[in-house]
């Protein structure tokens, strides 16, 4: 099998300790972890947007603490992140924050964008205004727009932080529907859920499970 | 106190190298755009120039006309009426060569420095600088090169509105008020307007509009997780924006004398 990201005892001063974990092509991965704080450390050394203090983390074969800040860039195209927030851009207007990743990497035309956007919509099951800025959307409108901006680029590798947090029951159970059927829509597409929340496993009953809580110190 | 001294010129050496480097950048980021992004980047460019440029003209059309009255004024209290060719070369040599675009530059830094600083700042404390790497965007090419050259356009435009109201508003004040005939003042404006005027008002208004949104947009980036530090960063931006374009403003007119 092979590993599209691999993390090799891992550390974070004061946040984790010693975290070792790799999913492969294809796979569904949740990861549970002692507190939401750390998902988004997570999230972010997966971007390589930090490094770790300790061990090693590579993603798609390559050393990501190593990487310059050019190949980061690229290698981050292949990644689609939902971020707990949503991860707007508060400047941005719905419309503009959903395409702004395929209008910036493609060449596509505007109204092949329009057509694409306003399909994944429908799919992410949006129904608020799209002229309005993100301020006025619902932390579930928010995550909704951010599914949808990570679909429209059909990543290889989809990253949700915190996925169940601060949702309902409905919008949880509809925002992993969307997320189960978008990782089945190609093959080979991993998808890591960062969770605390340990209901999140019986919603995913086909993933695999990697329980951190045991194994921390924080 | 030399070593204070010694200091605060090294500390404003290594803020304007910063800044050229930043400049720099968001040139090179500026052909990349003929690679990918073109419809987002030059929608930022848009926005930019708009706040910048649109919004602030009525702002710069009431400043340069009063100015131009009030130029057009001393002048004649210096050198009295019947001298429209003086009064035309004079108001020349002020308006164009050095309050133009300095006046223009004072303002924008007002109504849009701080702004930059403080909405960067923002969107770095809110993740979402952060959030805009993740999807593969760098933030030289999508938020700070559009911002550099925008503010810059905007400020070259300004900088001539300025010049062209301030000189008919100060006319108007001196046809009104001294009854000065439009040909002799017209005649003085349009020969002393040589192309090296001209040129020297739009590169100084370039380099004020380049040199105050790269420090504006360095503030900006600069803050790291407190909200204090966004109102910092904007006073910062502001200060060291203002005595950017004082500095650039002497080394520019002390080049074009030499």
């Amino acid at each position: 099998m092979i590993e599209m990201l691999k993390a090799d005892h891992i550390a974070v001063v004061g946040k984790f300790e010693d975290i070792s974990f790799a999913a492969v092509h294809g796979e569904l991965l949740v990861l549970l972890t002692p507190k939401e704080e750390i998902n988004s450390t997570l999230t972010r050394l997966l971007l390589g947007a930090t490094k770790p203090d300790r061990g090693d983390l590579t993603l798609f074969g390559r050393d990501i603490g190593s990487l310059p800040h050019s190949e980061l860039l690229k290698i981050r195209q292949r990644i689609g992140v939902v971020f707990a927030g949503g991860g707007l851009v508060s400047n941005l207007k719905v419309w503009e924050n959903l395409t702004l990743p395929l209008d910036y990497h493609s060449t596509l035309s505007s109204a092949v964008i329009e057509e694409r956007g306003l399909a994944t919509l429908q799919r992410v099951g949006y129904k608020g205004r799209l002229m309005d800025l993100p301020g006025h959307l619902s932390l579930y409108q928010r995550r909704q727009i951010g599914l949808g901006r990570a679909m429209l680029t059909d990543p290889d590798l989809m990253i949700f932080e915190s996925p169940s947090q601060g949702l309902n029951q409905d919008e949880r159970q509809a925002f992993i529907e969307v997320a189960r059927s978008f990782h089945d829509g190609k093959p080979g597409r991993a998808s890591l859920f960062l969770t605390s929340n340990p209901a999140m496993a019986e919603l995913l009953q086909d993933a695999r499970v990697v329980n951190l809580h045991k194994r921390q110190a924080t | 106190m030399i070593t204070a001294l010694g200091r605060w010129i090294l500390r404003h050496f290594i803020l304007l190298a910063d800044l050229t480097r930043l400049i720099v950048a968001a040139f090179q980021d500026m052909l990349a755009t003929f690679r990918h992004g073109r419809r987002p980047v030059f929608r930022v460019f848009l926005k930019q120039v708009y706040f910048t440029g649109m919004q602030a003209f009525k702002v710069i059309a009431v400043i340069s006309l009063i100015l131009g009255a009030v130029i057009i004024t001393q002048i004649i209290s210096l050198v009295g009426t019947g001298n429209e060719s003086l009064i035309g070369r004079v108001t020349v040599w002020v308006v164009v060569r050095e309050l133009g675009p300095l006046l223009t530059a004072i303002i924008v830094i007002a109504r849009s420095g701080g702004a930059i600083a403080t909405e960067l700042g923002g969107m770095r404390i809110n993740g979402e600088i952060e959030s805009i790497e993740s999807l593969g965007i760098s933030t030289g090419h999508y938020l700070i090169m559009p911002r550099i050259l925008g503010v810059a356009t905007a400020v070259v435009i300004l900088t001539i509105y300025f010049e062209i109201i301030s000189i008919l508003g100060g006319f108007t004040v001196a046809a009104i008020g001294w009854h000065m005939p439009f040909d002799p003042f017209f005649e003085a404006v349009f020969s002393s307007l040589t192309l090296n005027e001209l040129a020297v008002s739009g590169a100084k208004s370039l380099c004020f509009g380049l040199f105050l949104t790269a420090a504006c947009c360095r503030e900006g980036l600069q803050v790291g997780k407190s909200l204090t530090e966004i109102p910092q960063a904007a006073t910062s931006g502001v200060m060291h924006s203002l005595f950017l374009v004082f500095a650039l403003d002497g080394i520019l007119t002390l080049a074009t004398l030499l």
